[in-house]
């Protein structure tokens, strides 16, 4: 199941990986295997990570052939349940934990869960790859999602308001969106709605790839999802916060400047005993993603890597 | 002779055995149908009360106990204080109060600026210092106002000499063998601004700071406001606001670091939008008593007022007209009110609720969307609340008294956010023009106001059922009717297991044909499947004429029951003409794009996943299971009964419509409540095929969310014993009781109807 996922992963995002400039520092060190690594590795969480943690998972197991590997990615709200009552070592999430949910960790363990930052992604605004349109700014993407509006703007319904003119100009705007329990979901709500509400027109599909997937086939659609999910049948629209722009359509360097408006990190999260070593097998997991060969399944599975100067930051957490 | 009667005893006892044997069968399949039955009924009660047990706990009041008054320990002077307040008080008491969030430390800013931090369990002194930058201004400056943001612990002091003085504390806990011991108590400045120049005194501060990006506001003299913005680059931002000759500032609050909200002595309540140039963009008249407490929710979104009269509300800005580019400040809740002047209101930084402190030493636990109080809490201690402050974990309440004690509160809320009101009835949420029925019960942070309302869902759910039982009933029935009445006995024994095996079709895979395939081919030909409605009956009245216009030779050497062969034929025909003259209707009617005129015709959009394709899927997922129990009960009608109305020259149609239909009425019945059943709980294709829209509105064009679809998409994401996870087991009981009531009154009808018909 899990190499039939990452095949088709890999197959699926063959384009959009040589579309991307993103390349993995030099800088950043080879994993230098070690002895003594066994057992499971288990994780459960986002949907927009799934395909990478298989990835990690298929790198891993050839590192240590006798490991067993397991990925669920429902949502990233499904990591800390999974996370507390100890069904898996690994949570990946698209967002960073709520309170309530450390609140909830802490109370079992006493210590607070530990977040390791893996990757960066550009949340991509998809339409249909015959849509016309090219840029929108925040207050235009609110204003499709929200029916509070909170970025101000007028209500858009059809794609004429967004200045698209001729066969184009009357058609009402089909929206895609994640179920609640996504991070992606969560991440979009927070930074783009401003913590507003969705309409309740938003067709909630059950995983990133079916969104591009029913944008793909809905001519007047629009949606949202990781960069990691862009396919042929699907065009990512340039971004800007205002209009006065820049707009930037999610290039690497802007992600890491900070130009683009909806870039966020990836993160794994783990449970770690304060003044404990790590599990040997989740200590070498979590230094696989932090190292070079790591960071190239991030390349390839269409996320961007970390700056050397975060894989430091994130390799002195797991000591 | 002797052998005779040998033979008939064997005979008479083999008899009698069999009888014994049939009997004892018959007993053991009573016995065994008993127990199945009550095993049956016992299963169903366990899951009535497993689900009732998982919701009862939302019905369950919070709870709150007094710990009692805490006398703290004496600070000792430090040098570098400021003198005491010049007004000459015995022991001024602190501008503000804050704790950690395991209440190891409490701490207190006081008008001399030392910063105290006492252990809570026992109130002892664990350090004191002064606040930082403190020193820096002319000798003799006092703080005289002071603010606690609600998350971060940033502290603004504002001195008598008009400058405003930033700091943040911080805990960081210690752990020894992976335990708890200690928390690493640190106070760090953020900076110090002069924000009068004329050197004023400032009355009352207000600071944030969000994402590096800082806002303080700071009221001098009577009606002056001076406000200054840091961006996460340092740049600086100024502005001097006031509010209208005559008034008085009594309170002020920072929403964010975007909206700045202060309260005048008159009533009134001001909103500047800080991204905004500083704008006054509303002022609005909150009350006729002074305004004695002020303070923005978690999240920041709404305004929390406490005025001398003891009342409470909550306003917030929405946009009223769906056009409007301004905001309204409404008033979406008015509390229940309490018999003295709210001294200080407590928010949680955990959900929606927050207290209200009253001068009578009353504490009113309430919660802002529901309106509810949820719990009254009176204070142990003789003095009046001054200060008050829920725990960052929402597990606790402290409130400094005038008397110096510092009053103690547990408090257990685990679901404030459930009332019987939200989730049946409208609710006025944050950022909607007006109350309304609303399910979106996730956000991506715990600001996030949860809606939970039912009713959508239970509307989708009926919306669903309909469309599906619309479509599939006709066919169902009148294919079972003509089935069991006039189809070929041969043709029969092929056609009704066929029918059956539709059955076995696994609900996903029609769901996932439906949601990728069906509904974007439905799309693209609208029109024709909107005219086959139409047309295919009349096909197949076309067909039925022709048959009956045969020329007689040949009609008589076909049999009777192949009527289809001619019929099927005829109606692929008119499934062909409508795809083919599709378009052309369009064209004519409907301006050549059925869904831009049905936009801006009927003001209706043409969602790609909606009950049109929903009603299709599920029709097919129900139709084998209606036709199947329709075809029994319409074929177990008695021979004698037909055979009679045919002896009597009735036609077989007048037979099957006056004889065969009503008195195979009860089974036709039972089979359209079981098909309601089905798809009453059916998940998967409304979960695939429909965009789960929890919208209220009966158009065919768009979709719909499901009771049972919307358990199955938000199960795995709710923490377990959370609200949500609760609410969705609650909504499992709704699912449960409608089907249970639907099916008694069915069974009631069918019972009935049989009854009514037993005499034929």
């Amino acid at each position: 199941m899990k190499r039939i996922l990452a095949v088709a992963a890999l197959a699926a995002l063959a384009g959009a990986a040589a579309a991307q400039q993103a390349k993995v520092d030099a800088s950043i060190a080879a994993y230098q295997k070690t002895s003594g690594v066994s057992g499971n590795v288990n994780s459960v969480g986002s949907d927009t990570m799934n395909n990478m943690m298989a990835l990690w998972g298929e790198t891993f197991l050839k590192l240590y052939p006798n490991v067993k590997v397991q990925v669920e990615g429902k949502g990233s709200s499904t990591a800390p349940p999974a996370l507390i009552s100890g069904t898996a070592q690994f949570g990946p999430m698209s967002r960073a934990m709520r309170s309530t949910e450390i609140d909830q960790f802490e109370a079992k363990y006493g210590y607070k869960p530990t977040q390791v930052r893996t990757s960066y992604d550009a949340l991509a605004v998809y339409v249909n790859k015959d849509n016309p349109i090219e840029k929108l700014t925040l207050a235009q993407v609110d204003a499709i999602f929200s029916k509070t509006r909170k970025r101000g703007g007028k209500a858009v319904a059809t794609w004429g308001q967004l200045g698209l003119t001729g066969d184009w100009a009357n058609r009402p705007i089909s929206i895609y969106g994640r179920n609640s329990a996504s991070g992606t979901y969560g991440f979009f709500k927070e930074h783009v709605l401003k913590n507003g509400d969705y309409k309740d027109t938003v067709k909630e599909q059950p995983g990133s790839a079916s969104v591009v997937q029913g944008v793909t086939e809905d001519r007047y659609g629009i949606g949202y999802s990781g960069i990691g999910y862009r396919t042929s049948g699907v065009k990512a629209v340039a971004l800007a916060e205002t209009d006065a722009g820049p707009y930037s359509s999610g290039s690497y360097e802007d992600v890491v400047g900070d130009k683009y408006p909806l870039h966020r990190f990836l993160y794994v999260y783990v449970n770690k005993a304060p003044g404990k070593q790590l599990d040997p097998i989740v200590k070498e997991f979590l230094k696989l993603i932090l190292s070079k060969e790591g960071q190239e399944v991030v390349v390839k599975d269409g996320y961007l890597p970390l700056t050397p100067k975060v894989v430091q930051e994130e390799l002195a957490k797991l000591n | 002779m002797a052998t005779a009667t040998s033979s008939v005893r064997e005979r008479v006892q083999a008899a009698s055995a069999r009888i014994a044997r049939v009997k004892r069968l018959d007993r053991l399949a009573t016995a065994t149908i008993t127990l199945g039955g009550l095993f049956i009924i016992v299963s169903v009660s366990f899951i009535f009360l497993f689900i009732l047990g998982q919701t009862w706990p939302l019905f369950r009041q919070s709870e709150g106990r007094a710990l009692g008054a805490l006398k703290l320990a004496e600070v000792p002077a430090l040098p570098g204080a400021a003198p005491a307040t010049a007004a000459g008080a015995a022991a001024p008491g602190p501008l503000v109060i804050g704790t950690d969030e395991y209440q190891r430390y409490f701490y207190e800013l006081l008008p001399d600026g030392r910063l105290p931090f006492f252990r809570t369990p026992d109130g002892g002194l664990a350090r004191a210092e002064l606040l930082p930058g403190l020193a820096t201004g002319p000798a003799g400056a006092a703080v005289v106002s002071a603010s606690r943001s609600l998350t971060g612990d940033y502290l603004g002091a504002g001195t008598a000499d008009g400058r405003v003085l930033l700091s943040q504390v911080r805990f960081r806990p210690k752990y020894e063998d992976q335990k708890l011991v200690d928390l690493e108590i640190d106070v760090r400045e953020r900076g110090a601004y002069a924000l009068d120049p004329g050197g004023r005194p400032v009355r009352l501060v207000a600071y944030q700071e969000h994402d590096g990006r800082k806002a303080v506001a700071a009221v001098v003299g009577e009606r002056e406001l001076r406000v200054l913005r840091v961006g996460d680059d340092e740049s600086e931002e100024r502005a001097e606001l006031t509010v209208e000759p005559g008034e008085v500032v009594t309170q002020v609050a920072l929403s964010r670091t975007e909206g700045l909200v202060a309260a005048t002595s008159q009533g009134w309540l001001y909103y500047w939008e800080l991204d905004n140039g500083f704008r006054l963009a509303n002022r609005s008249l909150a009350s006729d008593a002074p305004i004695t407490a002020l303070a923005t929710n978690y999240g920041g979104v709404s305004v929390l007022l406490g005025d001398a009269r003891g009342r409470t509300a909550a306003w917030f800005r929405v946009r009223l007209k769906e056009d409007d580019s301004d905001l309204a400040l409404v008033k979406a809740h008015q509390f229940e009110p309490q018999s003295a002047a709210v001294q200080a209101i407590a928010v949680s930084t955990r959900d929606k609720s927050f207290v209200t402190a009253g001068a009578d030493g009353t504490f009113v636990l309430r919660h802002m969307t529901s309106g509810r109080t949820l719990r009254e809490l009176r204070a142990t201690g003789q003095g009046t609340p001054e200060l008050a402050l829920l725990t960052p974990k929402m597990d606790g309440l402290l409130a400094k008294l005038s008397d110096g004690h510092l009053e103690r509160f547990e408090i257990r809320n685990p679901h404030p956010e459930f009332s019987r009101a939200a989730l049946f009835g409208k609710v006025w949420y944050e950022g909607y023009a007006k109350p309304e029925y609303v399910w979106q019960s996730t956000g991506a942070t715990d600001d996030f106001e949860p809606k939970f309302s039912l009713v959508p869902l239970v509307f989708g759910t009926i919306k669903g059922t309909l469309y599906a039982l619309l479509f599939a009933v006709p066919i169902a029935v009148m294919g079972a009717l003509y089935t069991s009445q006039f189809m070929h006995p041969t043709l029969k024994a092929r056609v009704k297991p066929a029918v059956e095996i539709m059955a076995a079709l696994p609900s996903v895979v029609i769901g996932f044909i439906a949601g990728l395939w069906l509904a974007s081919r439905v799309e693209r030909a609208v029109v024709p499947v909107l005219l086959m409605v139409v047309l295919l009956p009349i096909f197949g009245t076309a067909g039925i004429l022709l048959w009956g216009r045969l020329p007689r030779a040949f009609a008589q050497r076909l049999k009777p029951g192949l009527e289809i062969f001619v019929i099927v034929p005829l109606l692929l025909l008119g499934g062909w003409v409508t795809l083919q003259i599709g378009p052309v209707v369009e064209g004519l009617l409907f301006g050549g794009d059925f869904k831009i005129w049905l936009s801006q015709s009927l003001g209706l959009v043409y969602d790609q996943r909606n009950s049109l394709v929903v009603g299709l899927a599920m029709g097919f997922a129900v139709i084998p299971i209606i036709f199947t129990i329709a075809e029994d009960s319409f074929s177990s009608v008695p021979s004698h009964l037909t055979a009679a109305s045919l002896a009597l020259g009735a036609s077989r149609w007048q037979t099957a419509t006056r004889v065969v239909l009503p008195t195979a009425s009860p089974g036709i019945f039972s089979a359209v409540m079981i098909g309601f059943g089905r798809a009453v709980g059916e998940t998967m294709i409304v979960l695939m095929a429909t965009g789960n829209t929890p919208v209220l509105d009966w158009s065919v064009f768009n979709g719909m969310r499901t009771l049972s679809a919307n358990i199955a998409v938000e199960v795995p994401e709710a923490p377990y014993g959370g609200t949500l996870y609760r609410t969705l087991f609650l909504a499992g009981g709704v699912l449960f009781l409608m089907t249970f009531v639907v099916n008694t009154v069915a069974e009631v009808i069918r019972q009935r109807l049989r009854e009514r018909y037993r005499a034929i």
